[in-house]
């Protein structure tokens, strides 16, 4: 049997699983993604229009300071009026009163000086209080201002939050697109072994078929009808394949042998071939669906294209043919099944993919560091950073780090934090 | 000692014992860890034409621990000839430009 290998010795039907798993993970960022930013932005709006409202309220304020002031400028003329009157009746009486003029003309002047008093004291009261509801609203112009700046910050953190959120959006639907095209891809090159494993699957199976209603009629006129009736299946299920994004999950379903639709149909078959199987020993029951754009070249092969009849064990039937279980088995397991080389080169991709929103890479960080940490007592301690330090300082990401990465940079933000972890303060 | 490499950049020994006298213990670990990053930033203000990088290197050595992107950014804030002149009369106003850059 053709041993297929894909990557080195990684076996395909794992990466599919860790691919469709992936971008299911992706899907499900995504999704969380856009709810975060949808957030984001109903928080901007809400925030801009809070500080608009406040906004509006200051100017509100200010204006009423103004109009205040200038109703102080009036009161204070009117002082000046009344005492100016005042001055000039006591200047007018004073000088020509004699006898009892005189006595008429003081309580003329006391009556004036009276009136000039209360409507001095009228004003200047309400100077005052003109004055204290300045000071008041002053003061809310402070609680305004307060607020506003206190607006702003949020909203400086809100557009912070979204600029990254929109940034790590952009790169998971790229990361999306390629571990879709990276699906299509490997299926595409399963393709290529499954020819030759499951070739003999279909002429086996017809082969029983025919046989168990007369084993002698194997003749070429009945494997051209075989073919031909394979063809027309073929024809319908690339109709079905019409739509790109049932595609890969088709092809899936072709190359592990598992097809949803027809699985309780393919169980009875099963039985039944079981007991044709039974009858002919030669045959065995495989009741896996071809390929089916293959057919064109699978059975432009003669029988004796087929090699090691015997061992019909493809890659579909070792039990990683489940994929289904691959898919649903815990992580562990499925990492137990990777080499460690397997497990750092995806360290290092994962940073990598980690540190791609922040435009470095795992290689860089290393670039800009030495090897330990000195101290001015001369004390020194190694720095060793590896992948997963990295990863652990991105996880470990705050709005504090942002701030300082928006202003110093993500590099050495990051450098900090692992700095920080390697000596135990963080 | 971890800052010899500043030695390269036109700073002696007294200079750098200067620097690690006055700056804190923080400082001078990142100095000498992020060795990488501070070489590339006082490559780009000399190859700027800024003639006494060293100067800012030994009176503000704190400046060159930020991401080589951001260092160039304080750079295109200013005019080119205008920030060579200012910063070579006076180098403590480069640390006036960085304060500005980060507070705007």
């Amino acid at each position: 049997m053709e041993k297929f290998e894909f990557n080195g010795e990684r076996n395909p039907e794992l990466f599919s699983g860790f691919v469709s798993r992936a971008k299911d993970s992706l899907a499900t960022l995504i999704d969380n993604i856009k709810v975060s930013i949808k957030d984001y932005e109903e928080r901007i709006e809400d925030t801009t229009k809070e500080i608009s409202d406040n906004e509006l309220s200051r100017e509100k304020c200010e204006h009423e300071i103004t109009k205040m002031e200038n109703k102080i400028e009036v009161i204070k003329d009117a002082i000046e009026n009344v005492e100016s009157t005042y001055k000039k009746i006591v200047d007018a009486y004073s000088s020509t009163s004699k006898g009892e003029t005189k006595e008429l003309y003081s309580e003329i002047i006391d009556g004036a000086k009276a009136n000039c008093e209360r409507d001095v004291e009228k004003n200047r009261s309400e100077i005052a209080r003109l004055n204290s509801d300045i000071e008041a609203i002053k003061n809310n112009i402070t609680e305004f201002t307060k607020i506003i700046d206190d607006l702003n910050k949020n909203l400086d953190n809100y557009n912070l939050e979204l600029y990254k959120y929109n940034k790590t959006l952009d790169y998971m639907i790229k990361e999306a697109e390629r571990i879709g095209g990276d699906l299509e891809e490997m299926s595409a090159k399963k393709e290529i072994p499954s020819k030759k494993t499951e070739t003999k699957a279909p002429i086996k199976k017809a082969d029983a078929r025919r046989t168990s209603t007369s084993k002698s009629k194997d003749t070429e006129e009945d494997k051209k009808k075989t073919i031909k009736a394979s063809e027309v299946e073929k024809e319908e299920v690339v109709e079905e394949l019409k739509n790109p994004i049932d595609e890969s999950l088709k092809q899936i379903y072709d190359l592990t042998g598992y097809n949803p639709a027809r699985k309780e149909a393919t169980e009875e078959t099963k039985k039944e071939d079981a007991v044709k199987d039974n009858l002919e020993a030669e045959a065995k029951p495989i009741d896996k669906p071809i390929y089916t754009d293959n057919l064109d070249s699978l059975f432009s092969n003669t029988s004796s294209d087929v090699k090691d009849e015997g061992n019909n064990t493809s890659f579909l039937d070792v039990d990683l043919s489940s994929w289904e279980s691959i898919l649903n088995a815990p992580n562990e397991e499925l990492e137990s099944s990777i080499s460690n080389e397997v497990k750092e080169d995806n360290s290092e991709n994962t940073v990598d993919q980690l540190l791609s929103p922040y435009g470095t890479s795992f290689k860089r960080l290393k670039g800009l560091t030495t090897d330990k940490i000195s101290y001015k007592d001369g004390k020194q301690i190694p720095f060793d950073m590896s992948a997963e330090d990295v990863i652990k300082a991105i996880n470990t990401i705050d709005g504090t780090d942002l701030k300082k990465m928006k202003t110093v940079g993500p590099e050495i933000t990051l450098l900090r934090k692992v700095k920080a972890m390697k000596e135990g303060n963080l | 000692m971890a800052l010899e490499y500043l030695y390269n950049f036109g700073l002696d020994s007294r200079d750098v014992e200067e620097i690690a006298e006055y700056i804190d213990e923080e400082v001078y670990t990142e100095l000498g860890l992020f060795e990488g990053l501070v070489i590339e930033n006082i490559r780009y203000m000399k190859d700027f034409g800024v003639s006494n990088y060293a100067q800012v290197v030994l009176k503000f050595p704190d400046i060159f621990l930020r991401d080589a992107e951001s260092f160039k950014n304080i750079f295109s804030k200013f005019d080119h000839d205008d920030l060579i002149q200012k910063v070579e009369k006076n180098p403590a106003v480069f640390k006036k430009m960085v304060e500005f850059v980060d507070n705007n």
